[in-house]
């Protein structure tokens, strides 16, 4: 072979074309769809926008899809999601719920543990971000906000010290390692301590400014609700200090007691003096609501003019029903009862009798319509959900008092309560001291089939009637008034019961199941954490 | 490689490019899992290698990127597979999942020539589902049973399902001279469903010019494709195929005033409704447009740049009458929704090729840089609430919801890039000893800072040992025996763009002093490590003919290691951001064996058989898929029964293979009717007792072996076709038993065999639940295409037509006879899932696979 000048000209060539486009090598991602850290540059118009994530997560906690609604009360005596004529076994999930046979894989404390979290993490990273300087905000909303997100923060833990005790504390938004897990006790110190700091810090404004926020009342309310429950959490009762806490918000005068049961579950229920704390819900801007659309039954979409049709679940337990004295307002205003039917007959006649968890009819049990059901309601309701209300305030001072030997003072306050529940019958609405010092009035005990209280199916002696349950009167107000509320459990747990009684189709299956266990998603992906004993 | 040219093609209407080769190729697996005629195929070569990256195969059509629709089956010439990675490495980071190389037909020099292909189709449903009929119903009243009479007879499944008729038909013409030469095509295909309405019609056209220049030292070819797709889309048929399933046969379809009778029950709907008062349209464009420049300053030195873009947009309508239980159940008073689509990729190849040979050294050196870079940009509205059904989804802004806030827009656009730099050397010694490697250096946009760019080498070695002398005298009889080896590394993207990055996007609606406000939140767990999926890769095989090549074949033996394998990971939430997170951890490897073998057993002028088969098994392990910061525990849950059951169907346990079925063991059924399972001591147990630590592994979805069988005889002008293949060493969840075989609840229809014993006992007397009882053995043997064609003679058509120079009329039935103790509608399932690690799952809702027979014609003049 002949070498010449030309054949060095295609290695030159070829070396050309692979260095020829080097300027097309920049792989530099452009998104057009996000913000980034070099062209968002915020400003204190954005405050609204930038703390909106360590609230939003409270819509999917309360009342979305495996809500704490269904946590607190699905475990408690008082709801059922029986398996129903179109489903409703689910995998089971709503009788292990019924039953105190719920392993780490259920959904609903899942989900109370992931939303939690979720905005315990968005808190910190706000907090770091102002304190980091990276948000310039100026003024005293350098103060305000993160005293603000510091006591929502300080929410979600007192549900995780309420549901989980053992989980792990995390402040740090730039801490990378696997968080550690704390002991109730010290989440019990940290909600505690979090929340005496801040109330200081936060506005005493009401309405439209801090409302679906966290200010002062709230704060205060909610640190008094973690003090009504400090035996439970430490061992130690704390009732002075309930009694303390809730009598500053009594003299704030920003509250009162709404004339109505039904008012503060209103459509437009963010008007109502007696909510002091709300998570806002909006059929468009906020849908995570559909609490309605698990316990209505799909033909009452035709008796209430409703958009969607519901899904048809749960409903009341019978023994529950029983408690409440007939003239009581609040059994109608939180019960749909009786015939229900459109002109064109669609519709039920509830009855509160259940056959049994594993199988009924649509109209076995009363669905709840405590929460405003309005013509055009689509799967998403408008409704807000009161974390905090008034009466609860009222409620917590009552029990400290009756706790702390003041019975008669402890009843009067009740009595200031049910003045709104009995219309037909007002005389009714009395309570005294010596009642409130009776057992609970709940017949519980194991219901087959037949809607009698007998043996249980196993062969498990009933733990018959409330009658032993001490200061069980007041445990039984607790019930009428905060029905599916979301306390039923916490309540329980207060009075002894939620662990030792047999209710419907549940015989107790051990004190271990006062607490949830931890989620198998947390503890698999977290080598530091412990599962709570028993599970 | 495997070469599949168009004389050896599956002779039937073709789903798309994959069909024309299914049971063709050894290791590559061609399923078509549903009847939907605007769903495709799926393809799995050599087994599952990614857990959630991409899973389609890289496809060039003449060296452009495009997919497997993207040309008309009648204008392909021939489509080769490179399984290898030795072979793929070159394509680098698409390339894992296997490379396919479509070549279209071109002219071929001499007269220029016409050529036409039609045919005609209509299928069947492949297996009736044996629901109760009315008459069921009414004699199973009579015993107690509580459905519901409601006076009337339906057989809904009559009502609802059809025998469609398909067409294609295909004109090109090709011609050229010495130095210019031109392809140009039409093809037309209207594809029917077994649904009412549910359709695909395909339109496309291709003109492919080429000119010589400068003594052919410069070649130019221009070619452009553009194609139109349209198909009805309103309804989701497979909601549909549920509806008629389950719908009470004493209901009648339309009620005293002529409506569509509805109950008013949840997720029950009266199917006949969904599929009439919806009236949505799809259509798609593609236009594709490349140019080729190659340059030959020396007869050793190929310089080309091939340029290209290829635009894909879509435009879709679909509104609902007022006759459509949006509005007769719902009340929103008609809804309509437009959205539009448009995908843009840009293309520039630059190669270089030189040849030097001197004496025995023959050697071709390949280098080259290519770009690509892709847009896609999205729209979409809908309203509801409309004074007048009449306008469909042509007066979007007349609907009332758009006032109330409760109509919907959204719009987003999203880009990325890929540059690749490659070289490859091609060298053989006397046609002896054959060496080739290669390597390509690639980057993509979509990865972290420092992580953007990957190496893929590969290097193979041959050893032509036919053309050994001491082979020609000890074993004269090969007239090929070619030993190979090779190993290469290829990559995966995740098909996201952005994950590394650290950005907020608002998201949920916030009240803030009084007004809704738009919260901003981070739009990930930003991965900023996020790199490579690498597949590494060994090959050794043997290539044989024998006997005046009358005997031939190969066989093949590899391992496929995938490490920096991408999984969404659990993560605790402090200290990330979001609950999940991709990372590149996992190891998975997959090892297996194919073999082909052809063979010619009559082989003379007037007649002929050849016949061949190949086989494939493959071995499949999920090595690791935890590190130090990402645990994904011992094993990670997929599938999903869906509602009322609401559990997952698969298990992978780390060290275990992909496809495992896991749930409870069922041995038994008690006297009440609930099943009696093995608890994990295997102890018989009641259900009511079982516990999550009782499931176990119930069998596997995968096939371990595919083989394939093809026959092709040649008598005189008559040539027949026969085409079998089948799938062994798997099982099947028969969704459609697990839901529909189930007495307890009478409240919508079911299988007939829901009355039947089960372990020869009594029916299930138990709510709903995923146990083995489902778990069906998938084993099949199909005859999956036979077609009898006759030629006609030059000699007569001349004498009947005058210029016709050839034509060939067929006959042709597809899925025609399955050999298999399943009991579902058809054991061609899934074996992906609809996350990818699914395998045989059988749902209940799936569009019906059918057969089909078909009468064509070709024509050349």
């Amino acid at each position: 072979m002949r070498y010449d000048k030309l054949n060095y000209a295609p290695a030159l060539l070829l070396l050309g074309l692979i260095l020829g486009p080097v300027s097309c090598n920049d792989l530099t991602e452009v998104p057009y769809t996000q913000v980034t850290q070099q062209n968002f540059k915020p400003t204190s118009a954005d405050i609204g926008s930038l703390i909106a994530p360590a609230y939003t997560p409270l819509r999917g906690l309360w009342m979305g899809w495996y809500g704490n609604i269904d946590t607190q009360e699905e475990s408690s005596d008082a709801l059922l999601t029986p398996v129903r004529p179109n489903g409703w076994y689910d995998g089971g999930t709503y009788i292990r719920m019924h039953q105190h046979r719920w392993d780490p894989n259920e959904g609903q404390p899942g989900t109370l543990w992931g939303n939690a979290f979720a905005g315990i993490n968005s808190a910190n990273r706000v907090i770091y971000q102002i304190e980091s300087g990276s948000l310039p905000i100026a003024g005293d909303a350098k103060v305000s906000v993160p005293a603000e997100l510091r006591a929502v923060r300080a929410y979600d833990y007192s549900l995780l010290l309420d549901n989980f005790g053992n989980v792990p504390i995390d402040t740090d938004f730039t801490a990378t390692g696997l968080p550690t897990q704390a002991t109730r006790q010290q989440v019990y110190d940290f909600v505690v301590k979090q929340l005496t700091d801040v109330i200081p810090l936060l506005s005493d404004a009401t309405g439209s400014a801090t409302y679906g926020r966290m200010n002062k009342w709230a704060a205060t309310a909610l640190l008094a609700r973690v003090y009504l429950n400090a035996e439970v959490y430490t061992g130690t009762p704390q009732y002075d200090k309930v009694i303390a806490l809730t009598q500053k918000i009594i003299d704030g005068g920003k509250y009162s007691l709404e004339a109505s049961y039904r008012a503060p579950f209103a459509r437009n229920n963010d008007q109502s003096l007696e909510n002091i704390w709300d998570v806002p819900y909006d059929a468009i801007n906020a849908p995570e609501s559909n609490f309605h659309m698990k316990t209505l039954k799909p033909e009452l979409r035709f008796v209430f003019n409703m958009q969607a049709e519901p899904w048809g679940g749960s409903a009341s337990n019978p023994q529950f029903i029983d408690t409440y004295d007939p003239d009581d307002q609040r059994l109608k205003d939180t019960w749909l009862m009786g015939p229900q039917f459109d002109d064109a007959g669609h519709g039920y006649d509830f009855v509160k009798f259940v056959p049994s968890i594993t199988k009924t009819d649509f109209n076995n049990g009363f669905p709840v319509w405590k929460y405003e059901i309005y013509a055009g309601e689509t799967g998403s309701s408008d409704v807000d959900y009161p974390i905090i209300r008034y009466t609860e305030v009222l409620m917590m001072q009552a029990e400290a008092l009756l706790r702390m030997g003041q019975p008669g003072a402890a009843a009067a306050i009740v009595t200031q309560v049910r003045q709104r529940d009995f219309p037909t019958n007002p005389a009714k609405a009395a309570v005294t001291g010596a009642q409130l010092m009776q057992g609970s009035v709940y017949n519980y005990g194991w219901s087959d089939t037949d809607g009698i209280v007998k043996t249980a199916a196993n062969g498990t002696p009933t733990l018959n009637g409330g009658a032993g349950v001490k200061y069980g009167r007041f445990l039984d107000e607790l019930g009428w008034e905060f029905a599916i509320e979301g306390h039923r459990r916490s309540d329980m747990i207060r009075f002894g019961v939620f662990t030792t009684k047999t209710w419907f189709n549940h015989v107790p299956n051990g004190d271990y199941r006062a607490l949830f266990p931890i989620p198998s998603d947390a503890i698999s992906t977290n080598s530091h954490l412990k599962q709570n004993p028993g599970y | 490689m495997s070469s599949v040219d168009a004389a050896d093609f599956v002779q039937a209407p073709a789903r798309d490019a994959a069909s024309l080769i299914a049971g063709k190729v050894p290791g590559l697996a061609v399923t078509t899992p549903s009847g939907d005629p605007t769903s495709g195929t799926e393809i799995s070569l050599r087994g599952v290698t990614t857990l959630q990256g991409p899973t389609s195969p890289l496809v060039l059509i003449d060296g452009v990127p495009g997919n497997l629709n993207t040309v008309a089956p009648q204008d392909i010439q021939s489509i080769s597979v490179l399984k290898d990675a030795s072979a793929a490495a070159i394509y680098g980071s698409r390339a894992s999942n296997g490379v396919i190389l479509i070549t279209t037909k071109k002219y071929e020099g001499g007269a220029p020539t016409v050529r036409y292909d039609g045919y005609m189709s209509y299928q069947t449903i492949n297996r009736s589902p044996q629901f109760l009929q009315a008459a069921d119903y009414r004699s199973l009243i009579a015993k107690g049973y509580k459905f519901e009479d409601l006076g009337y007879s339906t057989n809904w499944q009559n009502e609802v399902l059809r025998k469609p008729v398909s067409q294609r038909q295909n004109m090109s013409v090709s011609g050229g001279t010495g130095t210019t030469n031109y392809t140009a095509s039409l093809n037309y295909e209207n594809a029917q469903g077994i649904f009412k309405r549910s359709d695909n019609q395909n339109f496309t056209a291709r003109v492919d010019v080429g000119q010589s220049l400068l003594n052919d030292r410069l070649h130019v070819d221009f070619n452009m494709l553009t194609g139109l797709n349209n198909h009805f889309m309103g309804p989701d048929y497979n909601y549909i195929w549920r509806q008629t399933l389950i719908r009470n046969p004493t209901d009648r379809a339309v009620d005293s005033t002529g409506a569509w009778q509805e109950r008013g029950t949840y997720f029950y709907t009266n199917p006949l409704g969904l599929i009439n008062e919806d009236n949505g349209n799809y259509e798609g464009r593609d236009l594709r447009l490349n140019g080729t420049l190659t340059f030959k300053p020396i007869d050793k030195l190929n310089l080309s740049m091939l340029t290209g873009t290829e635009r894909t947009s879509s435009l879709t309508g679909d509104a609902t009458t007022f006759q459509h239980v949006n509005t007769t159940q719902s009340g929103l008073n008609g809804t309509a929704s437009r959205s539009s689509g448009s995908d843009v990729d840009r293309i520039l190849e630059l190669t270089g090729t030189y040849s030097a040979d001197r004496g025995d050294n023959h050697a071709t050196l390949l280098g080259g840089y290519s770009y690509q870079d892709f847009e896609s940009e999205n729209f979409y509205a809908s309203n509801y609430g409309f004074p007048t059904d009449l306008f469909g989804y042509n007066q979007l802004q007349q609907g009332s919801a758009l006032t109330t806030g409760n109509a919907s827009m959204g719009s987003d656009k999203s880009s990325y890039k890929l540059v690749g730099y490659f070289t490859r050397l091609n060298y053989d010694w006397q046609n002896r000893f054959l060496l080739n490697g290669s390597l390509r250096y690639e980057g993509n946009s979509r990865f972290g800072a420092a992580h953007k760019w990957g190496m893929f080498p590969a290097i193979s070695a041959g050893w032509r040992l036919d053309n050994e002398s001491f082979v020609k005298r000890i074993a004269p009889v090969f007239n090929e025996l070619k030993l190979r080896v090779g190993y290469g590394v290829t990559g995966i993207a995740p098909d996201q763009s952005y994950l590394s990055l650290t950005s907020y996007r608002y998201r949920d609606k916030f009240l803030y002093e009084g007004q809704w406000v738009e919260g901003l939140e981070p739009a990930r767990n930003p991965n900023p490590d996020l790199r490579w999926e690498r597949k590494s890769e060994i090959n050794t095989g043997v290539d044989y003919a024998l006997f005046n090549s009358r005997l031939s074949g190969s066989l093949d033996v590899y391992q496929r290691d995938t490490r920096d394998m991408l999984y969404n990971y659990n993560v605790p939430v402090p200290p990330f951001l979001y609950g999940q997170i991709l990372a590149n951890v996992g190891h998975m490897s997959n090892k297996g064996v194919e073999a082909q073998l052809s063979y010619d057993v009559i082989r003379r002028p007037r007649m002929s058989w050849t016949t061949s088969a190949n086989w494939s098994v493959n071995k499949n392990r999920l090595v690791s898929l935890s590190n130090d910061i990402y645990q994904a525990g011992n094993f990670i849950q997929a599938g999903y029964t869906g509602e009322p059951i609401q559990t997952y169907t698969h298990r992978v346990d780390i060290g275990g293979p992909i496809g495992n079925f896991y749930g409870y063991k069922s041995v038994d059924i008690d006297t009440a009717g609930a099943w009696i399972v093995l608890d994990s001591l295997g102890n018989r147990i009641s259900i009511n007792d079982a516990k999550e630590k009782d499931k176990r592994v119930i069998g596997n979805g995968l096939p371990k072996q595919y083989l394939a069988w093809n026959n092709a005889v040649r008598v005189g002008n008559f040539d027949l076709n026969v085409n079998m293949r089948g799938a062994f060493g798997f099982q099947i969840l028969n969704f459609q038993r697990l839901y529909y075989e189930n007495p307890k609840i009478l409240q919508y229809n079911m299988l007939k065999s829901a009355f039947d014993p089960v372990y020869g006992k009594r029916p299930v007397n138990y709510d709903l639940a995923y146990v083995s009882y489902y778990i069906e053995n998938g084993d099949y043997w199909k005859v999956d295409n036979v077609s009898l064609g006759y030629t006609l003679g030059k000699h007569a058509l001349q004498r009947l037509f005058g210029g016709v120079s050839d034509a060939r009329i067929y006959i042709s039935g597809t899925n025609l006879l399955t050999l298999t103790g399943y009991k579902g509608l058809d054991p061609e399932v899934t074996t992906t899932g609809t996350d990818g690690l699914s395998a045989g799952d059988d749902q209940r809702d799936k569009y019906p696979t059918t057969r089909m027979f078909t009468t064509g014609i070709s024509v050349r003049f």
